[in-house]
Protein backbone atom coordinates (compact mmCIF):
# COMPACT_ATOMS: atom_id res chain seq x y z
CA UNK A 1 0.00 0.00 0.00
CA UNK A 2 2.10 2.90 -1.27
CA UNK A 3 -0.83 4.95 -2.50
CA UNK A 4 -0.35 7.57 0.21
CA UNK A 5 3.17 8.37 -1.01
CA UNK A 6 1.83 8.37 -4.59
CA UNK A 7 -0.92 10.81 -3.53
CA UNK A 8 1.71 13.07 -1.95
CA UNK A 9 3.72 13.02 -5.19
CA UNK A 10 0.61 13.95 -7.19
CA UNK A 11 -0.07 16.87 -4.86
CA UNK A 12 3.55 18.02 -5.02
CA UNK A 13 3.48 17.94 -8.83
CA UNK A 14 0.16 19.79 -8.92
CA UNK A 15 1.32 22.48 -6.49
CA UNK A 16 4.36 23.13 -8.65
CA UNK A 17 2.15 23.47 -11.71
CA UNK A 18 -0.14 25.92 -9.89
CA UNK A 19 2.89 28.07 -9.08
CA UNK A 20 3.99 27.96 -12.72
CA UNK A 21 0.48 29.10 -13.67
CA UNK A 22 0.70 32.02 -11.26
CA UNK A 23 -1.56 30.66 -8.51
CA UNK A 24 -5.22 29.74 -8.22
CA UNK A 25 -7.41 27.12 -6.62
CA UNK A 26 -7.38 23.57 -7.92
CA UNK A 27 -10.89 22.10 -8.16
CA UNK A 28 -9.91 18.86 -9.85
CA UNK A 29 -6.98 16.76 -10.92
CA UNK A 30 -7.11 14.42 -13.88
CA UNK A 31 -4.95 11.35 -13.57
CA UNK A 32 -4.28 8.54 -16.03
CA UNK A 33 -3.91 5.18 -14.37
CA UNK A 34 -3.03 1.83 -15.91
CA UNK A 35 -3.47 -1.54 -14.18
CA UNK A 36 0.26 -2.26 -14.55
CA UNK A 37 1.22 0.81 -12.51
CA UNK A 38 0.84 -1.18 -9.30
CA UNK A 39 -1.48 1.49 -7.89
CA UNK A 40 -4.98 0.63 -6.69
CA UNK A 41 -7.61 3.19 -7.67
CA UNK A 42 -9.75 2.89 -4.52
CA UNK A 43 -6.74 3.11 -2.20
CA UNK A 44 -5.46 6.13 -4.10
CA UNK A 45 -8.82 7.93 -3.87
CA UNK A 46 -8.89 7.24 -0.14
CA UNK A 47 -5.32 8.47 0.38
CA UNK A 48 -5.81 11.50 -1.82
CA UNK A 49 -8.40 13.10 0.43
CA UNK A 50 -6.17 12.65 3.47
CA UNK A 51 -3.06 13.87 1.69
CA UNK A 52 -4.79 17.04 0.44
CA UNK A 53 -5.56 18.33 3.92
CA UNK A 54 -3.79 21.60 4.61
CA UNK A 55 -2.46 21.93 1.05
CA UNK A 56 -3.44 24.06 -1.94
CA UNK A 57 -5.48 21.13 -3.13
CA UNK A 58 -7.72 20.72 -0.10
CA UNK A 59 -11.28 20.08 -1.28
CA UNK A 60 -10.26 19.16 -4.81
CA UNK A 61 -11.50 16.08 -6.64
CA UNK A 62 -9.27 13.39 -8.06
CA UNK A 63 -10.66 12.19 -11.38
CA UNK A 64 -9.06 8.94 -12.48
CA UNK A 65 -9.16 7.76 -16.06
CA UNK A 66 -8.38 4.08 -16.24
CA UNK A 67 -6.24 3.08 -19.21
CA UNK A 68 -6.65 -0.51 -20.42
CA UNK A 69 -3.63 -2.67 -21.23
CA UNK A 70 -2.63 -2.78 -24.90
CA UNK A 71 0.23 -4.86 -26.20
CA UNK A 72 2.23 -5.02 -29.41
CA UNK A 73 2.28 -8.43 -31.06
CA UNK A 74 5.02 -9.03 -33.62
CA UNK A 75 3.26 -12.08 -35.02
CA UNK A 76 0.06 -10.15 -35.79
CA UNK A 77 2.12 -7.07 -36.65
CA UNK A 78 0.00 -4.70 -34.60
CA UNK A 79 -1.47 -3.64 -31.31
CA UNK A 80 -4.04 -5.71 -29.50
CA UNK A 81 -5.47 -6.82 -26.18
CA UNK A 82 -3.67 -9.28 -23.92
CA UNK A 83 -5.34 -12.46 -22.66
CA UNK A 84 -5.49 -11.00 -19.15
CA UNK A 85 -3.59 -8.85 -16.68
CA UNK A 86 -1.65 -11.90 -15.51
CA UNK A 87 -1.16 -13.35 -18.99
CA UNK A 88 0.45 -10.86 -21.36
CA UNK A 89 -0.06 -12.93 -24.48
CA UNK A 90 -1.83 -11.77 -27.63
CA UNK A 91 -5.55 -12.50 -27.31
CA UNK A 92 -5.74 -13.14 -31.08
CA UNK A 93 -2.86 -15.56 -31.70
CA UNK A 94 -1.49 -16.42 -28.25
CA UNK A 95 2.06 -15.20 -28.94
CA UNK A 96 3.84 -13.54 -26.00
CA UNK A 97 3.60 -9.75 -26.08
CA UNK A 98 6.70 -8.01 -27.47
CA UNK A 99 6.01 -4.93 -25.45
CA UNK A 100 3.33 -3.21 -23.46
CA UNK A 101 2.02 -0.17 -25.32
CA UNK A 102 -0.41 1.11 -22.68
CA UNK A 103 -1.35 0.14 -19.18
CA UNK A 104 1.57 1.23 -17.02
CA UNK A 105 0.45 4.88 -16.84
CA UNK A 106 0.64 6.85 -13.64
CA UNK A 107 0.41 10.30 -15.07
CA UNK A 108 -0.82 13.68 -13.97
CA UNK A 109 -2.76 14.61 -17.12
CA UNK A 110 -4.36 17.96 -16.26
CA UNK A 111 -5.55 20.35 -13.55
CA UNK A 112 -8.81 22.27 -13.35
CA UNK A 113 -7.78 25.62 -12.04
CA UNK A 114 -9.99 28.44 -10.72
CA UNK A 115 -8.49 31.89 -10.99
CA UNK B 1 -16.68 35.82 -10.90
CA UNK B 2 -14.34 32.88 -10.72
CA UNK B 3 -13.60 30.90 -13.83
CA UNK B 4 -12.34 27.42 -14.10
CA UNK B 5 -9.86 26.38 -16.76
CA UNK B 6 -8.17 23.15 -17.68
CA UNK B 7 -4.38 23.14 -17.56
CA UNK B 8 -2.67 20.23 -19.29
CA UNK B 9 0.27 18.86 -17.32
CA UNK B 10 1.11 15.43 -18.78
CA UNK B 11 3.71 14.58 -16.22
CA UNK B 12 4.57 11.20 -14.77
CA UNK B 13 3.72 11.16 -11.08
CA UNK B 14 7.07 9.61 -10.19
CA UNK B 15 9.02 12.10 -12.24
CA UNK B 16 10.99 13.31 -9.19
CA UNK B 17 12.11 9.80 -8.37
CA UNK B 18 13.01 9.18 -12.01
CA UNK B 19 15.16 12.33 -11.98
CA UNK B 20 16.89 11.35 -8.73
CA UNK B 21 17.50 7.87 -10.18
CA UNK B 22 19.08 9.37 -13.30
CA UNK B 23 21.51 11.35 -11.12
CA UNK B 24 22.39 8.18 -9.22
CA UNK B 25 22.87 6.18 -12.42
CA UNK B 26 25.33 8.79 -13.69
CA UNK B 27 27.19 8.77 -10.38
CA UNK B 28 27.46 4.98 -10.49
CA UNK B 29 28.71 5.05 -14.07
CA UNK B 30 31.27 7.75 -13.36
CA UNK B 31 32.55 5.84 -10.34
CA UNK B 32 32.70 2.60 -12.33
CA UNK B 33 30.58 0.64 -9.88
CA UNK B 34 28.09 -1.98 -11.06
CA UNK B 35 24.88 -1.67 -9.06
CA UNK B 36 22.42 -4.52 -8.81
CA UNK B 37 19.17 -4.39 -6.88
CA UNK B 38 17.32 -7.38 -5.50
CA UNK B 39 13.57 -7.65 -5.14
CA UNK B 40 11.34 -10.49 -3.97
CA UNK B 41 8.37 -11.33 -1.80
CA UNK B 42 9.15 -11.46 1.92
CA UNK B 43 11.08 -14.55 2.94
CA UNK B 44 12.19 -15.61 -0.54
CA UNK B 45 15.87 -15.49 0.37
CA UNK B 46 17.27 -12.10 -0.65
CA UNK B 47 19.46 -11.85 2.43
CA UNK B 48 20.57 -15.48 2.23
CA UNK B 49 21.48 -14.97 -1.43
CA UNK B 50 23.41 -11.81 -0.60
CA UNK B 51 25.29 -13.50 2.24
CA UNK B 52 26.60 -16.09 -0.22
CA UNK B 53 27.31 -13.75 -3.08
CA UNK B 54 29.09 -11.15 -0.92
CA UNK B 55 31.32 -13.80 0.65
CA UNK B 56 32.20 -15.23 -2.75
CA UNK B 57 32.82 -11.94 -4.52
CA UNK B 58 34.81 -10.28 -1.77
CA UNK B 59 37.88 -12.38 -2.47
CA UNK B 60 38.26 -10.89 -5.97
CA UNK B 61 36.21 -7.70 -5.97
CA UNK B 62 35.42 -4.71 -3.80
CA UNK B 63 31.76 -5.17 -2.84
CA UNK B 64 29.25 -3.47 -0.57
CA UNK B 65 25.53 -3.64 0.16
CA UNK B 66 22.61 -1.43 1.14
CA UNK B 67 19.70 -3.24 2.73
CA UNK B 68 16.18 -1.90 3.02
CA UNK B 69 13.81 -2.94 5.75
CA UNK B 70 10.77 -1.45 7.44
CA UNK B 71 12.03 -1.44 10.99
CA UNK B 72 14.97 -3.61 12.02
CA UNK B 73 18.66 -3.81 11.18
CA UNK B 74 18.70 -7.61 11.46
CA UNK B 75 19.59 -8.01 7.78
CA UNK B 76 22.52 -5.61 7.99
CA UNK B 77 23.79 -7.42 11.08
CA UNK B 78 23.58 -10.72 9.20
CA UNK B 79 25.35 -9.34 6.15
CA UNK B 80 28.06 -7.60 8.19
CA UNK B 81 29.33 -11.10 8.98
CA UNK B 82 30.32 -11.31 5.30
CA UNK B 83 32.92 -8.65 6.26
CA UNK B 84 32.02 -6.14 3.57
CA UNK B 85 30.66 -2.60 4.07
CA UNK B 86 26.91 -2.82 4.75
CA UNK B 87 24.43 -0.09 5.54
CA UNK B 88 20.82 -0.47 6.63
CA UNK B 89 18.07 1.76 5.27
CA UNK B 90 15.08 1.74 7.63
CA UNK B 91 12.07 2.88 5.67
CA UNK B 92 9.76 3.21 8.68
CA UNK B 93 6.26 2.75 7.32
CA UNK B 94 7.23 2.92 3.65
CA UNK B 95 7.03 -0.38 1.78
CA UNK B 96 9.75 0.26 -0.82
CA UNK B 97 13.06 2.04 -1.36
CA UNK B 98 13.21 5.16 -3.52
CA UNK B 99 16.13 6.90 -5.19
CA UNK B 100 16.45 9.61 -2.53
CA UNK B 101 16.76 7.02 0.26
CA UNK B 102 19.57 5.32 -1.66
CA UNK B 103 21.24 8.63 -2.25
CA UNK B 104 21.20 9.57 1.48
CA UNK B 105 22.40 6.13 2.49
CA UNK B 106 25.42 6.50 0.21
CA UNK B 107 26.67 9.60 2.03
CA UNK B 108 30.16 9.02 3.33
CA UNK B 109 30.87 6.18 0.91
CA UNK B 110 33.47 6.58 -1.82
CA UNK B 111 31.88 4.80 -4.78
CA UNK B 112 35.14 4.75 -6.74
CA UNK B 113 36.41 2.25 -4.18
CA UNK B 114 33.74 -0.28 -5.16
CA UNK B 115 33.32 -2.73 -8.03
CA UNK B 116 29.87 -4.00 -7.07
CA UNK B 117 27.11 -2.51 -4.94
CA UNK B 118 24.05 -4.58 -4.09
CA UNK B 119 20.80 -2.97 -2.99
CA UNK B 120 18.36 -5.24 -1.20
CA UNK B 121 14.86 -3.80 -1.44
CA UNK B 122 12.08 -4.23 1.13
CA UNK B 123 10.46 -7.66 0.78
CA UNK B 124 7.56 -6.77 -1.49
CA UNK B 125 6.87 -7.39 -5.17
CA UNK B 126 4.35 -4.60 -5.68
CA UNK B 127 5.67 -1.13 -4.85
CA UNK B 128 9.42 -1.62 -5.47
CA UNK B 129 8.66 -2.27 -9.14
CA UNK B 130 7.54 1.36 -9.59
CA UNK B 131 10.70 3.00 -8.23
CA UNK B 132 13.88 3.28 -10.26
CA UNK B 133 16.94 3.28 -7.98
CA UNK B 134 19.52 4.01 -10.66
CA UNK B 135 20.67 0.39 -10.69
CA UNK B 136 22.24 -1.26 -13.75
CA UNK B 137 20.17 -4.43 -13.31
CA UNK B 138 17.32 -5.58 -11.12
CA UNK B 139 17.20 -9.20 -10.06
CA UNK B 140 13.96 -10.82 -8.92
CA UNK B 141 14.20 -13.78 -6.58
CA UNK B 142 11.38 -16.29 -6.68
CA UNK B 143 10.83 -18.97 -4.10
CA UNK B 144 9.71 -22.17 -5.79
CA UNK B 145 8.03 -23.30 -2.58
CA UNK B 146 5.83 -20.23 -2.79
CA UNK B 147 5.28 -20.57 -6.52
CA UNK B 148 3.56 -23.94 -6.40
CA UNK B 149 0.26 -22.38 -5.40
CA UNK B 150 0.58 -18.97 -7.06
Amino acid sequence: MHELSIALSIIEGAEEEVQRQGGGRVCAIHLKLGPLSGVVKEALLFSYELACEGTLLEGSTLIIKEIPIRIYCAKCGGEGDPVSLQCLQCARCGAPACRVVNGAELELAALELQT
Amino acid sequence: MTQSRLVEVRQKVLTKNDAAARVLRERFQDAGVCVISLVSSPGSGKTAFLERILSRLRTDFRVAALVGDLATDNDAARLARSRVPVKQICTGTVCHLDASMVSSALEGWDLTELDFLFIENVGNLVCPSSYDLGERARAVLLSVVHLSHR
